[in-house]
């Protein structure tokens, strides 16, 4: 009992601050007393530590904070994962396998090959066509006014001696028709859309 | 406030929180590891990593289970732990340990050392410790925790905190003996009988 009251003393000594006796009464009962050994063992004191280690473990913190930083919500929903339990997945990849297997020999419709797609472009021609240009063609006809038949009968004799060898029959036929002749044969004649009358003088000579 | 809610704050980005709960539990961390350790280096990282990882994963402290500077000896332990494992080559086997005395036969050496080189003298002895025997010495010896709760921080049984508990014992005062006051008189009296 003195031994006892006696290390308890010691480690009141040893450390100031633990003056609590139930603590210390249990550590006894654990403890063989050596006090020898235990004031031997109190002369060795670890060192404070450093503060460098203060800002070190300051600076570590601070990063690791700034990296815990929630990322932006796309990211999250690229990157997160949902857990499936192993046998969910298991049967989920049975199934798929299955699916598969039965679509691959399942007998394929008949289809028609599709003509290859024409992938060269027809190259462009330039093709000059030719503009029909409506053509005007003017003929000079001579009536032969009736009123005019006193010095018209001395001309027509001579018209017609003049031009019985051209016209012949026709051009009599054609008077006996119509009452008037050309010089020309018209049989093949088509008479234009637009007729333009242009009255020529004797005496223009040039007039065309 | 208690260290749960700041935990949960320290998580969440306050810094104050984390500053508080930092200051609380820094130094017996820090000595803890350095005692295990034997180096501020080593213990600084350990120390950091610890903190860190107590901020990273914040979930992984059940307060149901332990305090939080269990926890945290717990992580340090582990830390220091993979510091064992890589470089296994370097540290002694315990066999060695504890039939070879560590230090030297001296005749009056407390007159002769000073205290500093005391300490040198324990911190070597605790050092050539076998790392499962040198956490309970630590935990039980300097950081005055329970067996029970050594237990809950070396993953044993109180059964088997005792047992590295009293083999550590046994190491240390084999390697110290030549400090011990009863060994000095019996080799003063042997002197004087001489």
């Amino acid at each position: 009992m003195k031994h006892e009251r006696k290390y308890l003393r010691l480690l009141r000594l040893s450390d100031p601050h633990k003056t609590r006796g139930e603590e210390t009464t249990r550590r006894l009962s654990e403890a063989t007393p050596d006090r020898e050994l235990k004031t031997l063992l109190a002369s060795w004191d670890a060192p404070e530590a450093p503060r460098a280690l203060d800002h070190r473990l300051l600076t570590s913190y601070r990063t690791d904070q700034q990296g815990a930083t929630r990322p932006p919500m796309w990211r999250r929903a690229l990157t997160s994962s949902v857990p499936v339990p192993l046998p969910i997945a298991g049967l989920t990849v049975v199934a798929l396998v299955a699916v598969s297997t039965a679509l691959a020999l399942r007998p394929s419709p008949v289809t028609l090959e599709s003509p290859p797609a024409i992938t060269t472009l027809a190259a462009t021609r330039v093709v000059e066509m030719p503009v029909m240009q409506e053509r005007i063609v003017t003929r000079t006809v001579f009536v032969e006014k009736k009123e005019h038949l006193t010095w018209k009968k001395e001309r027509r004799g001579t018209v017609v001696a003049r031009g019985a060898n051209v016209a012949g029959d026709s051009a009599a036929r054609a008077k006996e028709q119509t009452g008037y002749f050309t010089r020309v044969n018209m049989t093949e004649f088509q008479p234009a859309n637009e007729v333009k009358i242009r009255v020529i003088k004797g005496n223009r000579s040039d007039e065309k | 406030m208690t260290d749960e809610k700041l935990l949960q704050r320290a998580s969440r980005g306050d810094e104050a929180a984390f500053l508080i709960l930092y200051e609380r539990h820094r130094a017996p961390v820090f000595r803890f590891a350095y005692r295990l350790l034997g180096s501020i280096e080593l213990a600084e990282d350990v120390t950091h990593d610890c903190f860190l990882g107590l901020i990273k994963r914040p979930a992984s402290f059940d307060s149901q289970r332990a305090a939080l500077r269990t926890y945290l000896y717990a992580a340090a332990r582990n830390l220091a732990g993979k510091h064992f494992r890589q470089h296994a080559n370097n540290t002694v086997p315990v066999d060695e340990l504890l039939d070879e005395p560590r230090v030297p036969e001296s005749e009056e050496p407390l007159h002769q050392l000073l205290n500093e080189e005391l300490s040198a003298e324990v911190s070597k002895a605790v050092m050539s410790l076998p790392p499962l025997q040198r956490e309970a010495v630590v935990l039980f010896e300097y950081e005055e925790l329970s067996l029970a709760e050594i237990a809950l921080i070396v993953g044993a049984d109180v059964g088997t905190v005792k047992s590295r508990l009293y083999r550590a014992r046994e190491g240390l005062r084999r390697s110290l003996s030549p400090y011990f006051k009863s060994h000095r008189r019996t080799a003063n009296a042997g002197r004087v009988y001489k």
